[in-house]
C-alpha cells in the first residue's frame, strides 16, 4: 500500500463518509427506515457545524436551533413564494440562516461567558414564538406545509428526489462536501486562530488578531451550515414545523456534540447517530426514552468530557495528533528560515525615537496607578523600568499596549500614535509584550503556539479553506523560533505540560513571533529558579542585538547588568533615570525602596517573653506549583505574641509560604504545626478555624457585599473581635459601613481586610504584602493600627517594604529562591544597611 | 476560596443552598396545583419563565428578581390583552432588549465568575 493510501485510510473523513455510503443498508437490516438515515446525516452536518462554535471556538450557543428552523422556513417560503424548485430554496434557506447568523453575532460579539450563552437562549426563543404567533406567514403551529422534493436535473441525469433513497444520497452528498468544507475550515489558518481564541481570547488579541472579526466570521459561517441542514430537513418531511427552532432542539444539538464528543472533528457526528439511534430503539421500548438518554448525558459530561470519541482515544491511547507536516520540515530548513526577528535599522535609522510617552495617566478610582509618565526609548536601546509593587509598572505596559485606555497623555510609536488604538492593532504597528502572569495557549503544542502568533502578520490569516500546515515557510519560521528559545526539543508538546521556566521562555517566543520592532517584557524572570534565570536573561541579551526591549523585572543584579539605561517608577511617577551605575547611587531611589515615612522601631524584641514551645513551627517544607519548585525546606518558627517578618524580593516564595501555611497550597513535603495539632492535609476552612487569619494579598474583599456584611460573614467562633471594637478601632469603617466593597479605596480595603480578619477567632494573624500599592498617609495610618496590635495578637508580616516591616518586628526571616538565606533580631537587619542591600537589593 | 479562608465550609453552605432553591420550587409548584393542573410538563413553560425573569433582573439580585417578575407578568398579560400572538415572545423580546442595553440585567452587579 502506498504511503498516500495510508493516510487516505486513517483521514477520519474517510471513515465518515463510509459510513454515510453504507447507512442506508444498515438501516434494512435493523428494520428502520431510510428517513431515519437521513436524518442522521443531516444531524451530522448541524452538530458538526454547530461544533465549530463551542469545541473550537469555545462560544457557548444554547440557542442553534434558530437557525437550523430559518434554514428550513426560508426554504420552504421560498419554493411556495418565489420559485417551485430546489436550487432558489436551497439558496434561501442557507442565505436567510446566514444572514440572521450576521445580525444576531454582530449584537452578541460583544459579550462574554454566561451572558452570550443566555442572549443566544432569549433570541432564540424570540424567533420561536415569531414564527409560531405569525400563522399567517409561517402557518403558526400547524406548521408550512405543501413543500415539494421537485426532481432536479444535473446536465441530462435527472434526479427523482421525491424517492427516499435518492434523496438520501443527494442529502449525503451535499452534507458530506459541507463537512469537507468544514473541515477545511476547521484546519486553515482561520481555523488555528479560533482555537487560539478558545484557549486564550485576550492573548490572540495580543499577538495581533482582530478576535471580534473572527468570532463573528465564526458564527457565521456556523449558522449558515446549521441552516443548510435545516434545509435539507425541511425537504425531508416536506414540511416545516415551529418546535425545529424552539430551545428544546437547541438543547438536542448541543447533546449531541458533547455526547460524540466535542474535542473532535468527527465526534459530534457519532453524537448524531446515538441520538437519532437512541431516540428511534429506545421509543419504541419505552415512552421515556429522553430518561435514559439523560442519563447517559449527564455520564458523559461528568465522566468523560470528550464524550465517545473521547472514550475510545483513552481506550486506545492515542495522542492528539498535530504540526504532522511541520514534524516534517527538517533542520536546514529551520536554520533557512529568515532571521530571528527584523534586522536592526532595516526599517528606520539608529538613534531614531522608538517609543514616546508623554504624561500618560491611569486612575482606579482615587489611586493614581500611572500619574504623568513620560519617556523616550531610542532605537535599539534595552530600556528597564524599575520600582517598588505597586509603581505601576504593568499598568504603564497595560496602557501603551492598549489593554487599558489612558485617561490622561499620550504614546506615540514611531510616527504612530497608540494611545487610541486597540491592542491588535498596536501589535500589528510593530509593538509586542510578554506577561507577568504567564498568557499562552495552554492545549495547543509549543510550535502551534509559536505559529499563530507568526502567523498574524502574514496574508494568510484570514485564509479559511487552506491548510495551515501548508504554509512550510511559516513552519520553518516558527521552529526557527522555537529552537531560538531553547524549546526545540519540545516544539510538539502540549504548552501546559511544560515547566515553569520553559513556559516563560514559550510566552518570549510568542512575542518574538509577531517580528516586533519594540518588544515589551513583563517580569519574564518571575518565579524561576536560578539555573532558569540564567537562560532567560541570556536570551534576552540575544535578543537586544535585534531589537529594541523596554523591561519590567524585579530581579536588580539582571537589571544592572542588562540594561543601557533604567527608569524607575514610584507611586506613579517617574523619580529617576539614568545609567545603571548612576540609579544605583541615587538617595531618592534607595528610600522609595525601603519606605520614606521614618518609623522608630519597636519594642525590644526581649520583651517578649518567649514560650518554650513556638505557636507556629514549619519545617523543612518543600511547596509545587503545579511542575514549578516554589518552597524548597523552609523552616520557620513563630511565637506566641511575637511579631515576625518573612522578607524577600518579588518571587522569592513569600506568599507561597503563607498559601502553604492556610491549607490554599498543601506541602509536597514538611510538616508544620500550629500549637499541638498538625497542619498538613487539612483543608483551609479548618485551618483558619483554629485560629490562623489571612490578611491576603490585594485584600480579596467581596465586590458585592458592603463592609458591615464583608465582617459579618467572617465571623466563627468566639474571642473574635466585637463589631463595636472593629468600629472604634477603625473609625473609617464604620463611617463607610453600608458602603459595598467594589466603591471603597485602596487604604479602606486594606483596613477592611485586618479588620475581617481579626473578627475570626484569631491567635495567629498572617498579613501578606498590607503596605502594598498605598498612598504615603494612608501607609501611616496602617502601620499604626498594627502597631497597637502588636503584643496582643501575634504577627507573620510579608512585605515588601522592608524598613515598615522591620520596625513592626522582633524577629525576621530572608527568603530568597524558595530558601531561608537568613533569620535573626529585626532590629539589627533593620541598622545594617549593608546586609539590606546584599540580602534584598535596592 | 477567600470564602474558605475565613473558616467557612462550602460544601454544606452550597448543599443547602441547593436545597432550599429546590424547597421553595417546589411550594411554588403546590401553589399553582389548583390553579394550572398538575402534569408532567407542568414545570417547563414555568422553568423558561423563571429563568427569564432572573436574567432580566440580574444574576444575583433579590430586588432585581422581584421587579422584573412584576414587569415580566406586565407586559405578557398586556400584551395578551392587545396582541395576543405576541404574547410569548413579548418575554424573550423585552428580555433581549433588555440584556443588550443593560448587560447585566436591571439590577445585575458584576460578578468575576459569569464573565
Amino acid at each position: 500500500m502506498t504511503r498516500r493510501a495510508s493516510v487516505v485510510l486513517r483521514h477520519p473523513l474517510t471513515w465518515l463518509y463510509a459510513w454515510f455510503l453504507v447507512l442506508p443498508f444498515l438501516m434494512g437490516t435493523v428494520q428502520s427506515t431510510v428517513s431515519l438515515a437521513t436524518e442522521i446525516v443531516i444531524f451530522s452536518l448541524l452538530a458538526i457545524a454547530y461544533n465549530l462554535l463551542m469545541g473550537y471556538t469555545g462560544l457557548v450557543s444554547f440557542g442553534h436551533s434558530a437557525f437550523f428552523g430559518i434554514g428550513g422556513y426560508a426554504a420552504g417560503l421560498a419554493q411556495l413564494h418565489l420559485a417551485k424548485g430546489m436550487v432558489v430554496p436551497f439558496v434561501a434557506g442557507v442565505a436567510g440562516a446566514a444572514l440572521a447568523g450576521a445580525v444576531i453575532g454582530f449584537l452578541l460579539m460583544r459579550k462574554r461567558g454566561v451572558y452570550f450563552s443566555l442572549l443566544t437562549l432569549a433570541f432564540t426563543q424570540m424567533f420561536f414564538y415569531i414564527v409560531y404567533g405569525a400563522t399567517a406567514v409561517t402557518g403558526g403551529e400547524n406548521g408550512l406545509g405543501g413543500i415539494e422534493r421537485f426532481p432536479l436535473r444535473v446536465g441530462s441525469l435527472r434526479l427523482d428526489l421525491g424517492d427516499k433513497r435518492v434523496y438520501y444520497y443527494a442529502s449525503a452528498v451535499l452534507a458530506a462536501l459541507a463537512i469537507y468544507v468544514l473541515w477545511r475550515v476547521v484546519h486553515s489558518p482561520f481555523g488555528r486562530v479560533l482555537e487560539a481564541i478558545r484557549e486564550n481570547e485576550p492573548r490572540a488579541s495580543f499577538v495581533g488578531y482582530d478576535v471580534k472579526r473572527y468570532k463573528l466570521t465564526a458564527f457565521v459561517v456556523s449558522c449558515a451550515f446549521s441552516g443548510l441542514a435545516g434545509v435539507l430537513y425541511t425537504f425531508l418531511l416536506n414540511f416545516a414545523y415551529p418546535e425545529s427552532l424552539h430551545v428544546t432542539m437547541a438543547g438536542e444539538i448541543v447533546a449531541m456534540t458533547l455526547v460524540g464528543g466535542m474535542r473532535s472533528f468527527v465526534g459530534p457526528a457519532v453524537g448524531a447517530a446515538v441520538f437519532v439511534f437512541m431516540r428511534d430503539t429506545l421509543s419504541s421500548w419505552t415512552e421515556n426514552w429522553l430518561v435514559y438518554f439523560g442519563v447517559i448525558f449527564v455520564a458523559f459530561v461528568m465522566f468523560s468530557p470528550n464524550g465517545i470519541v473521547g472514550v475510545f482515544q483513552r481506550l486506545r491511547g492515542l495522542p492528539r495528533q498535530d504540526g504532522g507536516r511541520a514534524r516534517a520540515t527538517t533542520r536546514a530548513a529551520r536554520a533557512a528560515a529568515p532571521a530571528l526577528v527584523p534586522a536592526a535599522g532595516a526599517a528606520g535609522p539608529a538613534g531614531e525615537v522608538l517609543l514616546e510617552a508623554h504624561d500618560l495617566a491611569k486612575h482606579f478610582g482615587a489611586l493614581a496607578a500611572v500619574d504623568g509618565v513620560s519617556l523616550r526609548v531610542p532605537r535599539g536601546e534595552l530600556r528597564s523600568i524599575i520600582g517598588p509593587n505597586g509603581a505601576g509598572k504593568t499598568t504603564l505596559f497595560n496602557v501603551l499596549t492598549g489593554l487599558l485606555p489612558a485617561d490622561r497623555g499620550q504614546a506615540r510609536f514611531r510616527a504612530t500614535t497608540i494611545t487610541a488604538l486597540l491592542p491588535h492593532q498596536i501589535v500589528a504597528s510593530g509593538v509586542s509584550r510578554s506577561f507577568q502572569i504567564i498568557s499562552i495557549f495552554h492545549a495547543l503544542t509549543v510550535f502551534e503556539n509559536v505559529r499563530i502568533a507568526a502567523q498574524a502578520k502574514r496574508r494568510c490569516r484570514f485564509a479559511m479553506l487552506a491548510d495551515s500546515g501548508s504554509f512550510t515557510d511559516l513552519n520553518a519560521e516558527a521552529l526557527r523560533l522555537v529552537d531560538a528559545v531553547g524549546l526545540g526539543d519540545r516544539a510538539f508538546e502540549i504548552a501546559d505540560n511544560l515547566s515553569h521556566g520553559d513556559q516563560r521562555l514559550l510566552e518570549i517566543a510568542i512575542a518574538l513571533a509577531t517580528r516586533p520592532e519594540l518588544l515589551l517584557l513583563d517580569e519574564p524572570l518571575a518565579g524561576l529558579a536560578a539555573h532558569e534565570r540564567l537562560r532567560v536573561a541570556d536570551l534576552i541579551r540575544t535578543l537586544r542585538r535585534s531589537v529594541t526591549i523596554v523591561l519590567i523585572e524585579h530581579d536588580i543584579d539582571q537589571v544592572l547588568a542588562l540594561s543601557d539605561r533604567i527608569t524607575v517608577l514610584h507611586q506613579g511617577r517617574v523619580i529617576a533615570e539614568g545609567a545603571p551605575a548612576e540609579i544605583q547611587q541615587n538617595r531618592e531611589v534607595q528610600t522609595a525602596y525601603l519606605g520614606h515615612v521614618s518609623l522608630a522601631p519597636g519594642p525590644a524584641a526581649a520583651a517578649v517573653r518567649r514560650t518554650a514551645e513556638p505557636l507556629l513551627r514549619v519545617t523543612s517544607v518543600n511547596t509545587f506549583y503545579g511542575k514549578s519548585h516554589v518552597l524548597h525546606g523552609v523552616s520557620l518558627d513563630v511565637f506566641t505574641g511575637e511579631s515576625v517578618s518573612l522578607l524577600g524580593r518579588n518571587g522569592a516564595g513569600k506568599t507561597t509560604t503563607l498559601a502553604t501555611i492556610t491549607g490554599v497550597v498543601p506541602p509536597t513535603q514538611g510538616r508544620i504545626v500550629y500549637g499541638a495539632t498538625d497542619l498538613a492535609g487539612r483543608p483551609p476552612e479548618e485551618i483558619a478555624r483554629l485560629g490562623i487569619g489571612l490578611v491576603p494579598q490585594g485584600r480579596r474583599i467581596f465586590p458585592n457585599l458592603t463592609v458591615l456584611e464583608n465582617l459579618t460573614i467572617a465571623r466563627h467562633g468566639e474571642g473574635g473581635w466585637t463589631l463595636e471594637r472593629v468600629f472604634t478601632t477603625f473609625p473609617k469603617l464604620h463611617a463607610r459601613k453600608d458602603a459595598r466593597g467594589a466603591t471603597l479605596s485602596g487604604g479602606e480595603l486594606q483596613l477592611l481586610a485586618i479588620a475581617r480578619a481579626l473578627m475570626g477567632n484569631v491567635d495567629l494573624l498572617l498579613l501578606d504584602e498590607p503596605f502594598e500599592g498605598l498612598a504615603p498617609a494612608i501607609v501611616e495610618v496602617v502601620w499604626n493600627v498594627l502597631r497597637e496590635l502588636r503584643g496582643t495578637t501575634t504577627m507573620l508580616l510579608v512585605e515588601q517594604n522592608a524598613d515598615l516591616a522591620l520596625a513592626l518586628s522582633d524577629r525576621a526571616y530572608v527568603i530568597s529562591n524558595g530558601s531561608i538565606v537568613w533569620e535573626g533580631d529585626a532590629r539589627e537587619l533593620h541598622a545594617d544597611q549593608e546586609l539590606r542591600l546584599k540580602l534584598l537589593g535596592v | 476560596m477567600m470564602v474558605r479562608l475565613l473558616g467557612i465550609s462550602l460544601r454544606p453552605v452550597l448543599t443547602l443552598v441547593f436545597g432550599l432553591g429546590t424547597a421553595f420550587a417546589a411550594i411554588a409548584g403546590v401553589l399553582s396545583a389548583p390553579l394550572a393542573g398538575v402534569q408532567p410538563a407542568m414545570g417547563v413553560n414555568v422553568g423558561t419563565a423563571a429563568f427569564v425573569v432572573v436574567t432580566i433582573g440580574g444574576l444575583g439580585s433579590f430586588w432585581g428578581a422581584i421587579v422584573s417578575g412584576l414587569l415580566v407578568g406586565q407586559v405578557v398579560s398586556l400584551s395578551i390583552y392587545f396582541q395576543p400572538r405576541a404574547a410569548e415572545a413579548s418575554m424573550y423580546i423585552l428580555m433581549a432588549v433588555i440584556l443588550l442595553l443593560r448587560p447585566r440585567g436591571l439590577m445585575g452587579e458584576r460578578w468575576e465568575k459569569f464573565e
